[in-house]
């Protein structure tokens, strides 16, 4: 069940996570590379499935967050995840069992790969959120309704900010702040919890190897001269929602967030999507056809690139393909905190993926 | 061309030379960058016999045709020296790293990402010390003049011959990086090669690192190389030696010698000036069509524009200002394999085309031997009974080309959907202009469009920095005009002198309502 995560995996990672980020999530490029390093030194991590967990395992979920574009300039010191064990442990007198990351999309896929091969400690096959979003609250533990007992925030010199707070919106509120002090970039911990909570849907189980098995999709295809595209629909449930040339990219900066459409022409007609970081609502011919939190990516024609939001240019052949949400954002909970609704467009979710309990990379 | 005898204009010259893989390509503009006379050559491993070659043809026949007196003002070279020199690791700087960064990033070591064999040839040291800057311009730790001075006698005592200054957000805020460098000078001497990082790049720590590493390793080969070629040019004309650089514009030969990095896609930038100003175009598509690959590009207000993602050199990744170019590997020498699929390149022939060609009797069906077939090139000397595939088959394969060259078009094109094409390049022989989807055009003199485009280059001076947006409009005037008054004491004439760029790019999640900045102000040569 379990499986090792060598440095012949990374790559493949790199393009699941940035498939799932929907658009966002930010490039994972350095923090691929900081990963490539880690386990270059210390060796290969475990991945454990998340029925291995034992009920009383401890689980420290880590990622970072803030802007994107910190990560590519003030690359992390690497005092940062440290810093948020050594918290962990002063809080529970013990090692955690197992690391997770809080966020699969984009570039926090990799942030526990370096404590996990340091202090071999395995990561668990889960994430909060399956995809990538841009607030702390809205994350598969918060739709559990599990405690938020505590949380850490650790910045470049391994300072560390404890916060005791259950509310989710006020620790994204608080927590925002305290990254822009910390130059707006920061690592943290929250949702610590017990393998009997993850268990019970408390994380969004299969989400790294639901990454791992879009990047080898894509890499084998890519190999074997094969449509990646229609690789990756075969393999994960995805569905092609149609293909064509990037004809108009309208971005503007609204509320601290990359806002716009963007407009692809092809056979099937005019496609647009609109973005806010990630891709959250496509129409064709102007009729809503996919809405948040499906998962939307725009692929590179012939090598199946993902293309996220911040990296669009015209002319760029594309093909839009749709792969379902975790289960947990299609509940009512769930769309409460991810749904069109909350990110200001005025429509229901539509599900035109699988039927629910269709996603599994079990 | 046309009669020369009877033009009394020709006065001032310029002669541009073009230093390629295969190839030295020369041109002589006259004042009204009309060309007087061209010559071809190949490329010598030392540069300088090519260019010695090219210079003493041109002369001669300058002296021979045009009883005017006449001056040469400039010889303008463009090469892909500092390129090849980092692929071969010939002549470089060993170098040593200095990090400016207060929280001491250990995540990603200098020059991970590099080919192991430039990097072993390349990187002396490196080491960590406090200074910085965060996003919003304060001090990540402060900047400590002792651990500097430390620093340098670690690197030298590593073997260090050449340093590199990095710091954290130094593209924004580079006090520590000139600090740092006042010391070195102090320390090793006025002419001790350095580098500040903020000098050659912007944003993106480790690609900045890349190219100021790169830079400080290519000082030793090019001032030896572009050292060399003085006394050559001195041989034939007094007038000054030129460099271009990346963006289409010039340097002088010891700017060259302080920032060879920034020489490294002149190539590229030179076919796209010169082939826009050939078709006497101020905005097209310009497609360079050479033995193994094609570059397109993009020409705004007569330069090539700049490409916003990271570059690549030799497996190294870079950031600093780059033209935009989609390349494809289908050149006149390119493999053609027919099964089981048409596929084009991306090996090629190169220079050896006339001998393993088909129609020049050797076994390997190229791009050339398709166009001869279906009649869309003549060469003499070619045998077109010794291609092995029908007319209609190699009609099949021009239409792959030219459907693959289309498609690149278009990408560059984007939404200036209406903008000319102008093909140039030897290759650009090998197809007919009116099987293009657009309507394209290949102008008089098409193959030696790089020497004309280095000819023709401009002044220019760019100011990359990063600005709030509160007082946009008030911001941007003051900075066009630095920009201006800049060009102008680089010996651009005021008149001519307009902005050529101006790119505002937002930093959506930094406070302060932030974007970068870059605007380039060039004119014409006085």
């Amino acid at each position: 069940m379990s499986k090792l995560i060598t440095n012949n995996d990374i790559e493949a990672l790199a393009i699941g996570a940035a498939v799932l980020g929907s658009g966002g999530g930010s490039n994972p490029a350095y923090e691929k590379l900081i990963a490539h390093s880690a386990l270059e030194k210390n060796g290969p991590i475990t991945l454990l499935d998340i029925s291995e967990l034992k009920d009383n395992d401890l689980i420290m979920p880590v990622a970072f967050m803030g802007a994107p574009i910190i990560a590519g300039e003030r690359i992390a010191s690497g005092k940062e995840t440290p810093a948020l064990l050594d918290e962990f442990i002063k809080h529970y007198h013990k090692m955690p069992s197992v690391l997770m990351s809080a966020e699969v999309g984009g570039s926090n896929i990799f942030v526990p790969f370096t404590l996990a091969s340091l202090n071999k400690i395995p990561i668990i096959d889960a994430d909060f959120v399956g995809r990538a979003f841009p607030e702390l609250q809205m994350n598969s533990a918060c739709v559990s309704g599990i405690n938020q007992s505590v949380s850490w925030i650790t910045d470049i010199f391994g300072n560390t900010v404890e916060l005791n707070l259950s509310c989710p919106n006020t620790l994204e509120r608080y927590a925002r702040n305290i990254t822009v002090a910390a130059g707006s970039r920061v690592a943290f911990s929250m949702y610590p919890m017990s393998g009997a909570q993850a268990k019970c849907g408390a994380v969004v189980a299969g989400s790294i190897s639901r990454a791992l098995l879009i990047g080898n999709t894509i890499l084998k295809a890519r190999e074997t001269q094969a449509d990646p595209i229609e690789q990756l629909a075969q393999k994960s449930h995805g569905i092609i929602i149609g293909s064509g040339v990037i004809t108009d990219i309208d971005q503007t900066i609204k509320n601290g967030f990359l806002q716009g459409t963007v407009t692809i022409m092809g056979p099937q007609g005019e496609i647009k999507i609109f973005l806010q970081n990630e891709y959250l609502i496509i129409k064709v011919n102007n009729n809503i056809r996919v809405t948040t939190p499906d998962i939307i990516a725009l692929l590179e024609k012939d090598t199946g690139t993902p293309l996220l939001s911040s990296t669009l240019s015209y002319g760029i052949r594309v093909v839009v393909i749709i792969l379902p949400a975790p289960t947990v954002w299609q509940t009512q909970k769930g769309l409460s905190l991810v749904g069109p609704r909350v990110f200001g467009y005025n429509c229901d979710y539509v599900n035109v993926t699988a039927p629910a309990g269709a996603v599994t990379s079990k | 061309m046309k009669s020369l005898d009877q033009d009394l204009n020709v006065k001032k010259l310029s002669i541009g030379i073009d230093i390629g893989g295969t190839n030295t390509d020369g041109v002589i503009v006259d004042a009204t960058q009309n060309i007087i006379f061209t010559h071809k050559t190949l490329t010598t491993k030392d540069l300088v016999s090519g260019v010695s070659s090219v210079l003493s043809h041109l002369c001669s026949l300058l002296k021979e045709k045009i009883k005017d007196q006449c001056e040469i003002t400039g010889i303008f070279i463009g090469t892909t020296q500092a390129t090849n020199a980092i692929l071969q690791g010939t002549d470089l700087y060993k170098v040593g790293l200095i990090r400016i960064a207060g929280h001491n990033p250990q995540t990603i070591s200098p020059a991970y990402t590099w080919p192991e064999k430039i990097r072993e040839v390349i990187l002396a040291g490196s080491v960590n010390i406090n200074g910085g800057f965060e996003c919003d311009g304060r001090e990540i730790t402060k900047f400590n003049t002792s651990e500097l001075l430390d620093a340098i006698d670690t690197l030298i005592a590593q073997g260090a011959q050449s340093l590199s200054l990095v710091g954290v957000f130094s593209s924004l805020y580079n006090t520590h990086e000139n600090i740092a460098c006042e010391l070195i000078k102090q320390k090793c001497g006025n002419n001790f090669p350095v580098t500040c990082s903020y000098k050659v790049g912007g944003l993106g720590f480790i690609e900045r690192e890349n190219a100021t590493i790169l830079n400080s390793a290519l000082k030793k080969n090019i001032s030896k190389h572009f050292g060399a070629l003085v006394p050559v040019c001195e041989k034939f004309t007094q007038a000054p030696v030129y460099i271009t650089q990346n963006n289409g514009t010039i340097m002088t030969l010891e700017q060259a010698c302080e920032f060879p990095v920034l020489t490294i896609a002149a190539g590229p930038t030179n076919s796209f000036v010169g082939g826009a100003l050939l078709g006497k175009k101020e905005n097209t598509v310009v497609v360079d069509i050479g033995g193994t690959s094609t570059d397109v590009g993009l020409i705004q207000n007569g330069f090539a524009r700049r490409s916003l993602y990271t570059s690549n050199i030799g497996g190294i990744a870079l950031n600093f200002p780059m033209p935009d170019v989609l390349s494809i590997a289908c050149g006149g020498g390119s493999h053609i394999t027919l099964t089981p699929q048409i596929k084009i390149g991306p090996n090629s022939c190169a220079h050896e085309l006339f001998i393993k060609a088909c129609v020049f009797g050797g076994d390997t069906l190229t791009l050339t031997d398709c166009a001869i077939s279906a009649g869309t090139l003549d060469i003499s000397g070619a045998n077109k009974s010794l291609i092995g595939i029908s007319k209609s088959e190699a009609q099949v394969v021009l239409s792959k080309a030219q459907e693959e060259i289309s498609d690149l078009i278009t990408r560059i094109k984007g939404p200036h959907k209406d903008l000319p094409v102008i093909l140039v390049g030897g290759g650009a022989a090998l197809f007919n202009k009116n099987s293009f989807l657009d309507q394209c055009e290949i102008p008089e003199h098409f193959d030696v469009a790089n020497a004309y485009g280095a000819a023709c280059a401009r002044i220019a001076a760019t100011i990359d920095t990063v600005i709030s947006l509160d007082k946009r409009d008030e911001t941007l005037e003051t900075l066009c005009a630095q920009a201006s008054s800049m060009a102008e004491s680089k010996g651009a004439q005021k008149e001519t002198i307009s902005i050529v760029q101006k790119e505002i790019i937002p930093y959506f999640y930094i406070p302060g309502n932030k974007a970068r900045v870059i605007i380039t102000a060039a004119g014409k040569r006085t």
